[in-house]
């Protein structure tokens, strides 16, 4: 502590020279707030906002959607369209991805899944129609990067920031 | 590691948070300030504990937050530096009867918040008896009332 000063008599240790610059970094952090809230209501945080969901589409066979931005431990989800058609449809999904994650469900329930060296295969039967949802929730932070293939072969790439 | 991760990364971020809004939420708890601890404390929580409810994980963040309590204790002992960004230095706002309005108003106190301490601590009934007014490094306000 240093030693007090001596103001009108009164003995203490008050430090104008600290105060305006403390005052002046209250004030840049109170920017810094502002934006983060900012930030975090667009949905660059996770959760939801207008910057959060995400729409890909690989070769004309398959489109998916998933949060852009996810949040360690809190529900996410990855969905693919899978069309009308008469026999069964198959969409794999990267297996280095889904390691990171606990998968908490799959809508519609899938004929079968099959787990191959790099990668897991959804089996969806003929009557599924509409958007299949797999249900996730991470289990690791960080860049988490995926691969979806479908049945033709085409195949999407995409990043999914994990915060901790 | 993660419980000791989460831990230390709350009890920095709530520092950091309560230093830069200022004194005045530490000390003075309005009904809206007792509010905000109330549910900042459930929000922090559940960020402390993941999914590990047990007796272990508990003790592990307690005492994990406890060191680091000690840690900056010692360490704004030892260095005035670090004891000044973290506890801050006390702001004389009333000196020798004179008010210094802008400091006041940088920190949000009106002549009520001095008055209402003045009467509390030290029975004074109006502002001219006070000599010195002190915002302290807590956030309360001490009083030096005009020898009579």
């Amino acid at each position: 502590m240093p030693e007090p000063a001596d103001v009108s008599g009164l003995e203490v240790t008050q430090d104008l020279a600290f105060q305006k610059r403390a005052w002046q970094v209250e004030r840049a952090a109170w920017v810094v707030i502002g934006v983060t809230l900012a930030v975090a209501a667009l949905g660059l945080f996770g959760g939801s906002g207008p910057l959060m969901a995400t729409t890909l589409s690989g070769g004309g066979s398959i489109e998916i959607d998933y949060d852009r931005f996810a949040r360690f431990g809190a529900p996410t989800f990855l969905e693919f369209e899978l069309g009308a058609g008469d026999s069964t449809r198959n969409v794999a999904v990267s297996r280095s991805w889904l390691a990171d994650y606990a998968i908490d469900g799959v809508l519609p329930q899938p004929e079968s899944t099959t787990a191959l060296p790099d990668r897991y295969v959804f089996t969806f039967d003929a009557g599924s129609t509409g958007k299949a949802r797999l249900l996730l929730t991470p289990r690791e932070a960080g860049r988490q990067r995926a691969t979806i293939w479908s049945d033709e072969g085409d195949r999407i790439e995409f990043t999914q920031i994990v915060y901790p | 590691m993660d419980a000791l991760l989460r831990a230390a990364a709350i009890y920095l971020f709530l520092l950091l948070l309560f230093r830069i809004t200022g004194k005045r939420t530490l000390s003075q708890i309005s009904t809206f300030d007792f509010v905000l601890l109330l549910i900042v404390a459930e929000a922090t929580q559940q960020a402390m504990l993941g999914n590990d409810f047990s007796v272990t994980n508990a003790f592990i963040i307690v005492t994990a937050l406890v060191a680091l309590d000690r840690l900056f204790d010692v360490t704004a002992f030892r260095s005035e530096r670090f004891d000044r960004w973290v506890n801050g230095r006390p702001l004389v706002l009333i000196e020798d009867g004179r008010l210094h309005r802008d400091r006041m108003e940088r920190e949000r106190i009106e002549e009520d918040d001095i008055l209402e301490t003045a009467r509390t601590s030290q029975g004074i009934e109006r502002l001219d008896q006070v000599k010195h007014a002190v915002l302290e490094r807590t956030g309360g306000i001490s009083i030096v009332p005009r020898s009579q």
